[in-house]
């Protein structure tokens, strides 16, 4: 289990080093300059090239690079060129919102897809089964920010149930963070919970025709029993997959959420970097994601061994 | 732990209505940032949202009341040597530092230096600049070489980048470098724990703060924090802050698109009015260098072909009180307003833009707009030029990039094929257009003149004579002949002038005299 | 032929999937006939900005007074284009990447390294920024869509290969010196052919979305080429106001997009013969 952990940790630093040096290439082969924007629409060319100067803008890129991949090494990711905290302080600062975002969000969809996927495998082409597959894809059809603003419309300023906008932090109180967060999250769940159901009907299904579910059943056990702990037990894998493969879809329905519900988390912190060309930024987030991603996928491999003791590293 | 979190999100799901009690202050001001705060130091950047910041936490030597009139803030008392070479200043009493540490004529030496090396007004007093020396600690002179008009206008201008006063130890820092300690003199404080670049900026009431006797009138006269707390938010979604507002979480949004008018009407505890009556203008910038823009009829038919109702309507609806046509390159409203040579400027005559197009033999190169989409200005604007030019038999090459990328090409004076240009739109707002010497549309000065280079051997003596002029009827004669000279030339297009929809909450008080985002002193909020 | 009538008709037998073929045809109908009446689509007239549906525009007008309507008719063939084109180019790269990673062993190495180099950039980030590099226009759209799509289309026809890779027939056509490009082309890529499909009608139908989320963070299409996903993006504060700006051309959207995903999973069924199998 270990040595599996180090090897698959080992493998992934060709990954994140591949992902330094291509995000490094692509913000900085990209047009635009960040010095005329930290200047200001109304700055002169002088302005900005004394500007460009202090940034080292017009050295070589391999020499750019080197500045920048030599900080890596030690683990610091620069300062960003526009208010010149340091990467690590600022994705620091906008990790807590989205990570509590996502984590409610991961919850939600599990509550809400789980139990749609089971009951529409049990009743398989039934019409609850069609309806609940039909319902699932509708989420996916609509583009996530209108259904934020739907959200917004009705239990915000209709129903006046959530705020509008902002993120309370969970130092002020956890149920205020909750509130705060229970219509983006709502809103990336309606998105999200399309995939996780159809995967669980389909394990589902799969292994209703199985073997030892006909077995319980035979023993005597409730229908009930059967499918939520036999048959989910078994379903844990397919559905733990969805959620490391579902991690993409769930960053982009982050990054829009966050937009329109005002949320200062890292989504908007990458955006805003990539319009406004703030290059240690947007290298240093894009790298902390695919460290995020590439620990996600070996948790969910992890995780496997839990649902499925037939697994073993 | 897992249980918890649970049942609160079952809470949470189900909208429970069991409201958490809000964790603020009565007297915490909160507010709709222009954009983002992503830096702090005014000088090092001419962006007006950091402006805006400073004006909170900065004072200045002097500054514009309501009127226009230059009047002074810190300091108690001046005068100007007969020869008009020797300006002599005294501070007022009692001014400190947030960090305690009263204000001196040393910091206010260093921080006019700082700033002068930066600033386009500012360097019209270096290059005249014989010495700043410190009489006393409040005392302090400014002597030049040659004398100039407008030393007291510089030390009080509001365009960007503004003389604000910080310590000697933050100011005598080289001006290549930002600050990074935002301490200075103002009516509030900043509170750097509080910052989250971009997202948020917190602000606290300074209790050393000083005032001035006179009642606030613009940037001018008494700044009275009746606040406690400031705290300015960014948002990424003109909606979200308007719903925001309607709902009171937040108190105040300086600038919105009038088209969302209508959902803060049902709203009974708001206030919408127009915004800075000053306002902003949009322009159209063509480069001199480059053909087919390097030809004047070719310029001269673009005025023709573009009209400020368009560019008006198209971004700010039937809210026609919003905005107004105006003929004057110091825009409305201003001392040196006029209408010289402004025919082609204001009509909108398409026949005459093809028959000029015809007559200077124009073959059909293509204009190579500059058009961000990112911006929503700019994004509408960009459609309207290139549609109206088209219309007038331009043949139109439009750009679509994001703003970075236009920031970026509009100063690139090479021909089109490498990289460069013929047209974009900007704005400018009437702090900087009003006076001949912010104002980049008449400097005339070719390869050094701001993007565009317009180019103009009169507009520069112009200049010089402005600079020497002593009466108020003299510089606005030579207003006149800079804008005449500068519409024949075509070195920029106005476009309208115009001002947004402001809206704050109705139980703050005192707003009526904020015509700068940010001029929150004398605001005060009711429970 | 008959086979195919079979597929045909087993593909179309429910309602709902008879509706879905229904709508994907009008989408492709307008999509071919919009553009031909159609020219003032992108004609601003501020006089009549904002306006309410009527019998002179249909689907109302948007804040620079032009016509929805037209818009959204046009705007249906750029979507169905990203859609498509998203599709079919991520199927062809996908599938000559998986070919040759699941069959020459010195080529995975290399190439699944670098698929989970693009996979571990989210998508959505990814594809602003190369719109950020490559300037904003249909095809910079498609490239951007296309590229995070990649690696999971290659990963998926990996996995087939390899599993096919054990299969004796396989091992056969090794063995009589059947030329390895024989081998991909007449053996692996057909049995490829399921799972492709499948993961192409999904990526059509992300595409769609795609792009729609990239017009909001302001990395879309130019105004000049109208998409749905552009012209709610372009009207989106307008929703409490003038909500026809967004209504129509959302519904549309989602009907599309229902209908793709509708039809892939019925594809899903008829081609995976477990699925049938249970069904039957």
């Amino acid at each position: 289990m270990f040595k599996y952990i180090s090897n698959r940790l080992l493998a992934s630093v060709p990954i994140v080093l591949f992902v330094a040096v291509f995000v490094f290439l692509l913000s900085h082969l990209a047009p635009g300059d960040p010095a005329a924007l930290i200047a200001g629409e109304n700055a002169t060319p002088e302005q900005i090239s004394l500007i460009r100067d202090r940034l080292h803008l017009d050295e070589p890129l391999v020499t750019q690079f080197g500045y920048w991949f030599s900080d890596v090494l030690r683990f610091d990711l620069g300062n960003s060129i526009f208010s010149e905290r340091p990467v690590t302080e600022l994705i620091a600062a906008r990790l807590e919102p989205t990570l509590v975002l996502t984590t409610l969000t991961i919850f939600m969809t599990i509550f809400l897809a789980v139990p749609a996927g089971v009951i529409a495998a049990w009743k398989v082409n039934s019409t609850s089964d069609r309806s609940i597959m039909i319902l699932s894809v509708l989420g996916f059809s609509v583009p996530a920010f209108l259904i934020g603003y739907a959200n917004m419309y009705v239990f915000a300023l209709k129903l006046g149930w959530f705020p509008v906008q902002g993120y309370s932090a969970l130092s002020d109180g956890v149920f205020g963070t909750l509130r705060s967060v229970a219509l983006p999250a709502f809103t990336i769940t309606l998105v999200f919970w399309a995939l996780v159901a159809r995967i669980t009907r389909a394990a589902m299904i799969e292994i209703l025709q199985e073997g030892y579910t006909r077995t319980a059943r035979a023993k005597g056990l409730s229908e009930g029993k059967v499918l939520f702990v036999h048959a989910l037990k078994n379903a844990g894998v397919p559905i733990s997959t969805v959620i490391g493969v579902g991690i993409a879809i769930l960053i982009s329905g982050v990054v829009v959420t966050e937009s329109v519900f005002n949320i200062p988390g890292i989504g908007r912190l990458v955006v805003d970097a990539i319009t406004q060309r703030d290059f240690p930024v947007v290298q240093g987030t894009m790298i902390f994601f695919s460290v995020v991603l590439i620990v996600v996928n070996l948790l969910v491999d992890l995780s496997y061994v839990l649902f499925d003791p037939r697994i073993r590293y | 732990m897992f249980f918890y979190i649970k049942r609160s999100l079952c809470a949470a799901v189900l909208g429970a209505t069991l409201v958490a009690p809000v964790a603020h202050a009565d007297t915490t001001l909160r507010y709709m940032g222009l954009s983002k705060l992503d830096m702090l130091d005014p000088i090092w950047t001419t962006n007006y949202g950091v402006r805006d910041h400073g004006y909170l936490i900065y004072d200045t030597l002097f500054a514009q009341d309501v009127d226009g009139n230059v009047k002074p803030q810190m300091i108690d008392s001046w005068s100007v040597s007969d020869d008009q070479m020797i300006y002599t200043f005294s501070l007022r009493e009692g001014l400190s530092f947030h960090d305690g540490a009263p204000v001196t004529s040393k910091d206010v030496i260093a921080s006019l230096g700082r700033w002068m090396q930066k600033d386009t007004f500012g360097v019209e007093i270096k290059n005249r600049l014989a010495s700043m020396d410190a009489v006393d600690d409040t005392t302090f002179t400014l002597s030049l070489t040659e004398p100039f008009g407008l030393v007291l206008e510089a030390l009080g201008k509001t365009a960007s980048n503004v003389p604000f006063i910080m310590p000697a130890r933050i100011a005598s820092g080289s001006v290549d470098d930002q600050i990074s300690d935002p301490i200075g003199s103002g009516p509030f404080m900043f509170v750097m724990d509080d910052w989250q670049p971009g997202v948020k900026a917190v602000y606290e009431k300074f209790d050393g703060y000083v005032p001035r006797d006179e009642p606030p009138s613009g940037l001018a006269g008494g700044k009275v924090a009746m606040v406690d707390r400031i705290e300015r938010v960014f948002f990424p979604d003109d909606i979200t802050a308007v719903n925001a507002l309607a709902t009171g979480e937040i108190d105040y949004i300086p600038q919105f698109q009038p088209d969302l008018i209508p959902i803060l009407e049902g709203a009974s505890d708001v206030v919408v009015k127009p915004h800075n009556p000053l306002g902003q203008t949009i322009q159209i910038i063509p480069n001199f260098l480059q053909p087919p823009t390097n030809d004047v009829r070719i310029r001269q038919a673009m005025q023709l072909a573009l009209g400020q109702e368009d560019y008006m309507t198209a971004i700010l609806g039937s809210y026609d009180e919003l905005y107004s046509y105006c003929p004057s390159i110091f825009m409305c409203g201003t001392a040196l307003e006029n209408d010289a040579n402004s025919e082609r400027q204001m009509s909108q005559d398409v026949e005459a833009a093809k028959a000029l197009l015809a007559e200077a033999g124009y073959d059909g190169t293509p204009i190579t707009l500059l058009h961000a989409t990112d911006v929503s200005d700019q994004r509408t604007g960009g459609s309207v030029t290139a549609q109206r030019l088209r219309e007038a038999g331009f043949v139109v090459d439009d750009v679509v990039s994001d703003w970075a990328t236009v920031a970026q090409r509009r100063a690139n004076k090479a021909p089109i094929a490498e990289g460069g240009w013929n047209v974009f739109q900007t704005g400018w707002d009437g702090m900087a257009l009003q006076s001949p010497l912010t104002n980049v549309y008449v400097t005339g000065a070719c390869d050094d003149a701001w993007y565009g280079w317009n180019c103009s051997e009169t507009l520069q003596q112009l200049k010089q004579d402005f600079i020497k002029a002593t009466s108020d009827a003299e510089r606005k004669a030579i207003g006149e002949a800079m804008q005449q000279e500068a519409y024949e030339i075509v070195s920029v297009i106005m476009m309208g002038q115009y001002t947004q929809a402001s809206a704050w909450s109705a139980n703050l008080d005192g707003m009526s005299q904020a015509t700068i985002t940010t001029n929150l002193w004398g605001v005060s909020k009711a429970d | 032929m008959a086979d195919f009538r079979k597929f045909l008709r087993e593909f179309t037998d429910g309602r709902v999937e008879k509706a879905a073929v229904l709508i994907l045809f009008a989408a492709l109908l307008i999509s071919v006939i919009a553009p031909l009446i159609y020219h003032s689509y992108s004609d601003i007239n501020p006089l009549e900005r904002m306006q309410a549906p009527s019998v002179d525009h249909l689907f109302g007008t948007d804040h620079l007074g032009r016509d929805v309507f037209e818009r959204t008719m046009v705007g249906t063939r750029n979507s169905l284009i990203i859609g498509f084109s998203v599709a079919i180019v991520t199927t062809i790269i996908g599938c000559v990447l998986g070919l040759v990673s699941g069959f020459i062993s010195f080529g995975d190495k290399i190439i699944m390294r670098l698929m989970d180099g693009f996979m571990a950039i989210p998508n959505v980030l990814l594809a602003i920024a190369l719109v950020a590099l490559m300037g904003s226009s249909l095809l910079t759209i498609i490239i951007a869509i296309s590229v995070p799509e990649i690696p999971r289309m290659a990963r998926i026809v990996r996995s087939v290969v390899v599993s096919l890779k054990e299969m004796p027939f396989i091992d056969a056509a090794v063995t009589m010196g059947t030329p390895q490009w024989k081998i991909l082309l007449r053996h692996l890529l057909p049995n490829t052919v399921g799972a492709l499909s499948v993961q192409a009608t999904a990526t059509c139908a992300s595409a769609i979305m795609t792009e729609a989320i990239l017009s909001f963070l302001g990395a879309g299409t130019p105004p000049n080429i109208p998409s749905w996903g552009g012209i709610i993006a372009e009207s989106r504060v307008f929703f409490q106001i003038a909500p026809w700006t967004i209504g129509f051309p959302g519904l549309m959207l989602s009907l599309l997009v229902l209908s793709v995903n509708v039809l892939g999973d019925r594809l899903r069924e008829v081609l995976d013969p477990r699925v049938a199998r249970r069904r039957a």
